[in-house]
């Protein structure tokens, strides 16, 4: 699981915490990933497969997003 | 139709820039994603091309020979100028690219499909790519697959803009510590605070990547962060401005406090032992230049040059310690 435990694939109440600079990217970010499984599928890849590829990338995802909001209310505390 | 964007190199390059994504170490997150993409295309090489004026750059690569390539015999300048894809299932048939270096010779690129890498306001700044030695086609899903990983890729380049994080170190980008540093100029001018930026620069940090490798380089630079992120007040910036260059905003500090700071966080890093890995560590020392913000400060770029000329200063005096600029001109330090 991602640092902070959120989780950009699914939609949950947490998006509600997020600070709108970042809600447009989560976002996207799960637009694309949803396109991508369905891109994996056509393409015949094994399910196996598509969820570690989509978890790597998630957790990747999940990593720059926490350090995002560390550094966005870091920035807020300055205003 | 015309798309003006596809023809604006300087506006392409400046989009290129504010990425602050160039000439960085490996980055995981593109790492994994050349990697899946080998996997999932069954192709030896896959890259994620960065395009400048005049190279290429790739940010993660697999299976090429080289980490970067002059542009002009690149397949990703060609990708760059199109908002769809890029496929050529035989390069030696294709005018643009059987004479280039890489079909002629290492890595033998025989086919390749790219992607643009496109920013939100419309700029390609460079592709994702799959590439073979061997003549094939690339089908719908094929570039489906490329087109959505592209999109992960802006992602993520997208998400650290916006939280202006310099990815190696964690502290601000230099846009986002002269964010902060304009921030505290507007305050001045309304209020009349004190505050000071202070610069600080690696001392010999050449001979490091020399003698020890990029990679204990790198170390030191993240705990050179962690050291003065350890001792920094919630209310003070920190930026990575250059490769080894970092600067700190200390608001509400007057000159001889901000002295005292610089000095203090010079004595930190000087004590720190620098682990590289391997149980090894460095001592590691740092010259700094300090500026309060005076009248005569009325810009950022005005105030990091009045830092930069101290911290001159400090390396011509010697390295490992602090010099102090005045509005005047002149300096004084320990």
């Amino acid at each position: 699981m991602p640092a902070e435990g959120f989780d950009p694939l699914y939609q949950s109440s947490d998006e509600a915490d997020l600070p709108r600079e970042l809600l447009g990217s989560v976002q996207r970010h799960r637009q694309h990933l949803t396109a991508l499984v369905g891109s994996l599928r056509a393409a015949g890849l094994p399910e196996e497969l598509i969820d570690a590829s989509v978890r790597q990338l998630v957790d990747s995802y999940g990593v720059e997003l926490s350090a995002a909001l560390r550094a966005l209310r870091k920035d807020l505390a300055h205003v | 139709m015309f798309d003006a964007m596809l023809h604006d190199e300087e506006g392409r390059l400046s989009a290129l820039q504010r990425l602050d994504a160039l000439d960085t170490p490996p980055e995981e997150p593109f790492e994994k994603i050349v990697n899946l993409l080998r996997t999932v295309l069954s192709v030896p090489m896959a890259t994620v091309t960065l395009v400048e004026r005049d190279r290429q750059w790739f940010k993660a690569q697999r299976g090429m020979p080289t980490q970067e390539t002059p542009r002009s015999i690149s397949f990703c300048t060609h990708t760059i100028q199109e908002r769809e894809a890029l496929v050529v299932t035989d390069a030696r048939l294709d005018p643009r690219f059987a004479q280039s270096p890489l079909v002629t010779g290492a890595p033998y690129i025989r086919s390749y499909a790219g992607i643009p890498l496109r920013t939100p306001d419309g700029y390609n700044i460079g592709a994702l790519c799959a590439i073979d030695t061997k003549s094939r086609t690339f089908s719908a899903a094929d570039i489906a697959i490329l087109t959505n990983l592209a999109s992960i890729i802006m992602d993520e380049l997208e998400l650290r803009l916006i939280a202006g994080r310099d990815h190696l170190t964690g502290a601000l980008t230099r846009r986002g510590f002269v964010e902060e540093a304009e921030k505290e100029l507007a305050r001045y001018a309304r209020k009349k605070p004190p505050g000071a930026l202070a610069l600080l620069d690696i001392d010999h940090f050449k001979a490091i990547n020399d003698n020890h490798g990029h990679p204990a380089g790198d170390q030191v630079l993240r705990q050179l962060a962690e050291v003065c992120g350890a001792e920094m007040r919630p209310t003070d910036s920190f930026g990575r401005i250059g490769g080894e260059e970092f600067a700190l905003l200390l608001p509400d500090v007057d000159a001889p406090g901000a002295l005292a700071v610089a000095e203090r966080f010079r004595s930190m890093i000087e004590a720190h032992p620098f682990d590289i890995g391997g149980g090894q560590t460095l001592k590691v020392t740092a010259s700094f230049g300090v500026a309060p913000i005076e009248p005569c400060v009325t810009s950022v770029d005005a105030w990091l040059a009045a830092a930069d000329a101290c911290l001159y200063r400090a390396k011509r005096d010697g390295r490992n310690r602090t010099r102090l600029a005045v509005c005047d001109g002149g300096a004084g330090g320990t």
